[in-house]
């Protein structure tokens, strides 16, 4: 397979257009509440997996799809001020199917659905898009399903959080999710799994923007700040 | 057997409590995420006011430009009536508290 053909079978879909995210049109909206940063986990991939790409369900050149009900996650990389962040590097990373992170140290390895790719990765342009083809989260042990993410422009790391599931059962119990007390932060990280309408194998489809808090400048020169007075 | 007064007993029973849970074998995930600022009922309600545009002390749908937050309106619109006062912001704030943290209002002492 030529290199250009096996890219365009890996390019399964096309970016789409986040929802609006403010009703006043323009770059600047009045205000904008910013995504809450949480924990990073143990999982991070220990080893990069050798397909890093956008795409979850196919690893590499391998034909076996993952298991599970698949998923487009789309959204965007925003300042505080609205203006969408080019060039920012967004990584996902969850469990497969089964509940299994690719990272070595993770628990069930016996259970692990290896056509998963279990990390993924996406540059945005300059509207600040990204978007993922993947499965969509399941508990894992006793956290309410989740799909972590990261956020970095060159040497910095913008933004780690992760996504929830909006309704879930578990989400009232789960340990990460319950640090945030403020209604307006878990809003803005239950994210609505909807069914995309004329799917033949019930995709599902969600849109999770994400606002920083600071400009990326900002964020660069507090974590500076913050490093050199903890020594 | 030496008798064991009331509150040894209750002592003694939280402990086992504790060695319990402490030999559950889960690790102690509790997140470690990063730090935050003290989150009140007021300071809810203070970032929600943030969308106040005329300034008249209640919130409008069409206020919420943010549409993120409009979800989290509609909860709080407690009589449908389209406008989201204080007292239902305050009241949306207790009532998810419970579900979430467990205690209504808060999480354990000294964080409300």
């Amino acid at each position: 397979m030529s290199f250009a053909s096996s890219l365009h079978s890996r390019r399964i879909f096309l970016g789409s257009a986040g929802t609006a995210l403010f009703t006043v049109r323009g770059l600047f909206a009045e205000h904008l509440a910013a995504t809450p940063q949480l924990t990073e986990g143990p999982y991070y991939p220990d080893r990069l997996p050798v397909d890093t790409d956008n795409d979850l369900l196919i690893v590499g050149d391998n034909i076996t799809p993952a298991v599970g009900q698949v998923t487009r996650l789309t959204g965007r990389i925003l300042d505080s001020s609205g203006s969408p962040v080019k060039d920012a590097v967004v990584e996902i990373w969850q469990t497969d199917n089964n509940g299994v992170y690719i990272n070595s140290r993770a628990p069930n390895k016996d259970r692990q659905d290896k056509n998963f790719q279990g990390f993924g990765r996406f540059m945005t342009g300059s509207k600040g898009e990204y978007n993922f083809r993947t499965v969509k989260p399941v508990p894992y042990e006793r956290r309410c399903p989740h799909i972590h993410v990261k956020v970095k422009k060159g040497a910095r790391e913008l933004i780690t959080t992760q996504v929830f599931v909006n309704g879930h059962a578990m989400n009232a119990r789960d340990v990460v999710l319950r640090e945030l007390r403020d209604p307006i932060d878990r809003e803005l990280v239950l994210v609505d799994f909807k069914p995309v309408a004329g799917s033949k194998i019930g995709e599902l489809a969600a849109n999770f923007e994400i606002v920083l808090g600071h400009t990326p400048d900002e964020r660069s020169f507090l974590a500076n700040r913050r490093a050199k007075s903890e020594g | 057997m030496r008798t064991m007064t009331a509150s040894g007993a209750m002592r003694c029973g939280v402990g086992i409590l504790c060695g319990a849970i402490a030999a559950h074998g889960q690790p102690p995930f509790r997140g470690h995420g990063p730090s935050r600022p003290a989150v009140t009922s007021d300071s809810f309600v203070e970032r929600m006011m943030v969308f106040d545009g005329n300034h008249d002390g209640e919130l409008t749908r069409s206020e919420i430009t943010d549409t993120r937050l409009l979800r989290l309106f509609d909860r709080a619109d407690a009589n449908h009536d389209g406008v989201v006062t204080k007292d239902e912001l305050k009241a949306l704030y207790t009532a998810e508290a419970a579900v979430f943290v467990g205690r209504p209002g808060g999480g354990p002492p000294g964080q409300t």
